[in-house]
Formats: structure tokens, sequence, C-alpha cells
């Protein structure tokens, strides 16, 4: 197969390349001989018996918990802007995923993806469509986004998330995956991103530099509110 | 850059909480962190993560006597040195295997050399660069494999092991053809991170 329009960059294709090259055989690995760790341990004490390995700092260890005020601007009063979104209401129905690649998926909300003040992409005109579906197995949910024809920018992925915001004004960001910017396209909800746990659920698409940073950049084009589920 | 989520200065509880999967948390971290420290038990940590990568490195190049002390020295010269490991620089991981690669090389140098001294040492020496590298690769990517959510891990598997498209891959596991996609891009993204070494 090709790697389609997925836009690697070189180290991408060339690990593409070795991946192809690799059988079931290159997946599994020895374990070490029993005893091994016994002789690094001796040696180690050899090296240093009053102090074996080291000292600790007694620094605290990395939090995964990050303020949103670090990645964030405060004070922006996003419930405004998100009430700003045209709302669309879709009842349930069944239909079949248009022009793509999905299953029979039931459409249980909308959301209507516009540009907002102080978002990227400065006076933006595009709208994007999300439509959340039931993908009917538990209680998994996808989102459709309609052909989004935003901006491409060199270098950063456009990426897809939901803004999760419950009774007490906690946030929970979740991400949807990197998206095409010129396809109908569906991605699933993560498992532990229960929609009806919050009082409004926000569609969000960004910009993200390939830094390895995989949390939220700020960097936002589109949002709108999610209506129906 | 101007930002848009934000919150009220009163609502101090808000906080950025990803809500992702403990499977999607990349792992190792622990660690790294622990061994650039110098923690008691990190240099058990490292082994007890990296023994298997390591030692099976050393194992399909050298035979297994030989394996076991190269892996041993590995582990020694690198707690030695551990203040020259910089997680920034990359994966405690791929520091490691620079290390093994380094002691492999000698060592196969060596053999070739008392098993053949009329071969052209320079051509032996460019090919077995080259082939350990590239075991090197191929092992730290199997790693990196094993790290993976398990939907991405199954997704690339499909897509390069067993040669399908992207939409075959959609239909055999019903997901979308997006989130497919997807899963192919960051989890390259994410393997390339594992083999990066910036380390001298």
């Amino acid at each position: 197969m090709t790697d389609g329009n997925l836009q690697l960059d070189e180290n991408e294709a060339r690990i593409g390349a070795l991946l192809r090259s690799m059988t079931a055989d290159d997946l599994e690995f020895a374990a070490p001989p029993d005893g091994l760790w016994n002789d690094i341990e001796a040696a180690v004490f050899a090296d240093s018996p009053s102090d074996t390995m080291g000292e600790e700092s007694g620094e605290s260890s990395t939090n995964n918990v990050v303020d949103i005020t670090s990645r964030f601007r405060r004070g922006t009063a996003f419930f405004a802007a998100a009430a700003a979104a045209v709302v669309v209401v879709i009842g349930a129905l069944v239909v079949s995923a248009s022009g793509n690649d999905s299953p029979t998926f039931e459409v249980v909300g909308d959301a209507r993806l516009d540009w907002q003040e102080g978002f990227v992409a400065e006076g933006l005109t595009v709208t994007v469509d999300a439509t959340i579906l039931d993908t009917g197995t538990g209680s998994a949910q996808a989102v459709q986004i309609s052909a989004t024809a935003l901006p491409p920018r060199a270098g950063e992925d456009l990426e897809l998330w939901l803004i999760g915001i419950d009774t007490s004004g906690e946030l929970t960001i979740s991400t949807l995956g990197i998206i095409e910017s010129d396809a109908v396209s569906t991605y699933m909800v993560p498992d532990d991103f229960d929609s009806s746990a919050f009082d409004t659920v926000l569609v969000d698409i960004s910009y993200e530099p390939r830094d390895g940073d995989e949390t939220h950049s700020g960097a936002s084009i589109v949002r709108g509110q999610i209506i129906g589920t | 850059m101007t930002t848009i989520i934000g919150v009220d200065d009163t609502s101090s509880r808000s906080r950025y909480a990803r809500n992702v999967s403990t499977a999607e948390v990349p792992v190792g971290h622990d660690v790294e962190t622990a061994f650039v420290r110098g923690d008691e038990d990190a240099l058990r940590l490292a082994y007890d993560e990296f023994g298997r990568l390591v030692y099976s490195f050393c194992a399909r190049s050298l035979d297994p006597e030989r394996a076991k002390d190269v892996t041993q020295e590995v582990f020694l010269s690198a707690w030695r040195a551990r203040e020259r490991y910089n997680p920034e620089k990359g994966r405690l991981g791929a520091w490691l295997m620079g290390i093994a690669r380094n002691r492999i090389i000698d060592n196969v140098r060596s053999e070739k050399r008392h098993s053949d001294r009329r071969a052209d040492e320079d051509t032996v020496e460019l090919s077995t660069e080259a082939e350990v590298d590239a075991m090197s690769d191929k092992m730290l990517i199997a790693d990196a494999l094993r790290e993976l959510p398990d939907r991405a891990r199954r997704v690339i598997t499909l897509a390069y092991l067993h040669d399908l498209t992207h939409p075959q891959i959609a239909e055999r596991t019903n997901i979308p053809l997006g989130t497919v996609k997807s899963d192919i891009r960051r989890g390259l993204a994410r393997i390339r991170r594992h083999l990066e070494n910036q380390h001298d």
C-alpha cells in the first residue's frame, strides 16, 4: 500500500519503509539470561559501595494534569462564543455516512463550527459542519465533519477536538485525531469521553505544530457547540 | 497567537485535564526522570523496561555469551554516564540502543578481523554499520509499537506488516477511515520520536 496523502515527513516515510520490511519475528524480543541483572547490580555496587545507585533529589514527579492557563489565555468568554454558533438540531435518524468510509451510524447531534474572534486565521469565513454519530457499539460515538477547506499551514496539522464543560466550569479536552482538510471524514470519540457528563460540549479544530506536544496548541481555527446529544 | 478557551479568573478550579485513556499516555517517562535524577531504583527500572530490547539487539548480532557481556556493559556504562543523558535529546531506550550499537560494532569488527584478515576492512565495516543501524531501528520500532494504544498498533500493523489499504483497514476493523488515517499519522510520529537520539 502507499502512504496516500498522509503527508509524512522523510523520517516517518523511512519508518514506514522499515515497517514494511519487518516480519512477526522482528516483533519478538528474547528475555535476558537469568542472573544478568545480578551481575549488573554487583558491578554497580563495586563502583560505589557506599552509594550504590546515586541520590534522590526529592524533586516531584511529572504531572500529567496541565493547568489550563498554561495553554490557554484566561478570561475569554468562550460561552458567548459558543452560543454564537448557529444551532442545528437533527433528530434521531439513520443515515449512511455520505461519500465516505463509515458504517451506518445514527445521527444524535450536530454542531456548526465557525471562526470566532480571537482565533487564528483572522477573518476566516469557512464553516465546518460536524455531525455526532452513535456507532451502535456500546456508548461509542463518532464525529463526522464536512470537507473543511481550512487553509493549511506548512509543517502543521489540523486536529479535531471535543471540549466538555461541566457544571463547575471544569474543562475536559479530548483529541479525535489529525484530520484532512479536503474530505468528509469520520473520527471515533475516545471511549472515556462521555458527552452526557458535560453541560456543554464543543467541537474544535486547531493547528498543531509537529513538535511532539500532543496537547491543544491553543491555535483554534473554528469551533461550535454540539446540539442534540 | 491568541487563544480562546478561557476561564473566568475566579474559576480557579478550571484546569486542562486532557481526557485520554491511560493506554494513550506515553509510558517510559517515569524511568527517564528517575534515571536523570540518579534515583536508587532507576537502573533497575531501566533494565526492567529496556533489558529485553538491549539484550535482543546484542543477541541478534553476537554469540550468546558475548551478548550477555555486552548487555551488562551497556547498562553499566549508561549508569556511569547518566549525567550525559538528556531526555530532550531522545528517549532512554534510543540512548541505550545507541550505546549498544557502538559496542556491537566494535565486537563484530573485532570478530571479523580475527576470522578474515584478508577482507577489505572498509567494506566490511560499512556493511556492518548499516546492518546494525537498520537492526537497531527495527527493534526500536517494534518497541515503539508496544507503547502505542491498542487501536493504533492494530491499524499500523495491518497497514504496514499486512499491506492493507486504508479503506480495507476501515472495512475490516469497523473503524472510520478518518480515524484509521489519523491513527497511522500520529502513530508514525510517535514511533519517530521513539527513535530519535540526538546525543553525541
